[in-house]
């Protein structure tokens, strides 16, 4: 028991998801479409009906956030900043020059975080045979810790930072206000709030 | 030749920037990042919505804006108390190093689910409250001066009625100006003399 969560604290696969800005917010991004709800449902001091309004319209705004970031930004702008920096900011480094995208590189690093062996035997399979050019190959075949490029990698997770922003603060909400309200209506939730509009629009027309 | 200087010291910047992250990305900086931006974007666009009462925008907006100032410190703290744990382990340097990213990235997520909308409940609200409690105070003021107004409507009505049911008569009597009734303007300090 103790040895397995042992493992799974320093487990290397745990380690490149925290590494991934797209990885870690989107998992953030989804366990708060799932806790913020769930907080707003357990509290007494709202009346049930604002509770249900308040937590619906939370999880609709995190899930639909989540959507947009892992549908649109994720792709633009890890692509978009390696692109940048290897033709325009950073087109004298050379560790650019060995790779052709974003998820060129990101392969050729899981295979440099892998164990020898393991990456040996992966590299045989028939898709990585004329994946990377042959100086490549010959290092991840032959050095126990090849290179991984630190400056792409930092290049493609500036890239999500910023897209991450963006995205997420700016971007999204924007998507998510086109779509809460109709999709409160489309469940009930904003079907009272409207009733209640009109009879105090009746009364004043009364008064 | 300054526009060049700039942009290699951009460049410069970039890489540096770049080496760094590509080195060692803590789950901290992309959180924090988004939530300063958004502390600042969601109360914006929250109070551009067309559809809600200017009272519930104020309010959300300011809920929205409090929850990311209490988030950005909440999410550092976290993080980096997640990783001095890691040290506490028993395993080898390059495990307690994974170890560290991994604990960071769990802190981030705990201060996500739990420690952010806990806080945010246990500091907003009593706020929230306080600002609530202060616009009743200033509500209940103006309630009273209406209360008022509608009495001087009332008195308005009984104004009215007089003025339609009793019309003005004129119940002095005239007296022609002569010696006795009358007063020169130098003694009674008006400029036309009335006979009274």
């Amino acid at each position: 028991m103790v040895s397995g969560i042992t493992n799974f604290l320093t487990s290397s696969t745990l380690s490149s998801i925290s590494q991934s800005t797209t990885a870690s917010v989107s998992l953030e991004t989804g366990m708060k479409a799932l806790g913020r709800p769930a907080f707003i449902l357990v509290d007494n001091d709202i009346d049930r009906q604002t509770k249900r309004y308040a937590a619906m319209k939370e999880f609709l705004y995190q899930a639909t956030c989540l959507a947009t970031y892992m549908a649109i930004v994720i792709p633009i702008f890890k692509n978009g900043a390696f692109k940048l920096a290897k033709n325009n900011l950073l087109k004298d480094e050379k560790a650019f020059q060995n790779f052709s995208s974003a998820n060129h590189y990101l392969k050729y690093r899981k295979l440099a975080s892998m164990s020898k062996n393991d990456r040996t035997a992966t590299l045989g399979k028939d898709k990585y045979k004329n994946m990377f050019s042959e100086k490549i190959q010959n290092d991840l075949k032959n050095n126990d810790k090849p290179e991984k490029y630190n400056i792409v990698k930092g290049a493609i997770e500036f890239g999500n930072i910023v897209g991450s922003v963006l995205g997420l603060a700016i971007f999204a909400p924007q998507v998510s206000h086109l779509i809460v309200h109709p999709a409160l209506k489309f469940f009930g939730f904003e079907k009272e709030a409207d009733e209640k509009a009109a009879q105090t629009k009746s009364v004043d027309i009364k008064a | 030749m300054f526009g060049f200087k700039v942009s290699m010291g951009l460049a410069n910047k970039f890489r540096n920037i770049c080496i760094k992250l590509g080195e060692n990305n803590k789950p901290t900086y992309a959180v924090m990042a988004i939530a300063t931006v958004k502390g600042i974007a969601r109360p914006t666009f929250t109070m551009m919505d067309k559809h809600e009462d200017p009272e519930t925008k104020k309010y959300t907006a300011l809920r929205e804006g409090l929850t990311e100032v209490v988030a950005i410190p909440a999410y550092w703290g976290c993080g980096e108390l997640a990783a001095k744990i890691a040290k506490q382990m028993k395993v080898s340097p390059e495990k307690q190093a994974l170890a560290g990213h991994n604990f960071m990235f769990l802190g981030v997520c705990a201060a996500a689910l739990f420690v952010i909308p806990a806080l945010a409940s246990l500091a907003i609200k009593p706020f929230m409250g306080m600002i609530q409690g202060d616009k009743n105070k200033k509500k209940e003021a103006p309630q009273e001066e209406h209360k008022l107004d509608i009495k001087e409507n009332e008195i308005d009505n009984r104004v009215k009625t007089v003025s339609i049911q009793q019309p003005h008569e004129f119940t002095q009597t005239f007296h022609p100006i002569s010696m006795s009734n009358y007063a020169p303007a130098k003694m009674t300090g008006m400029k036309v003399g009335a006979p009274w």
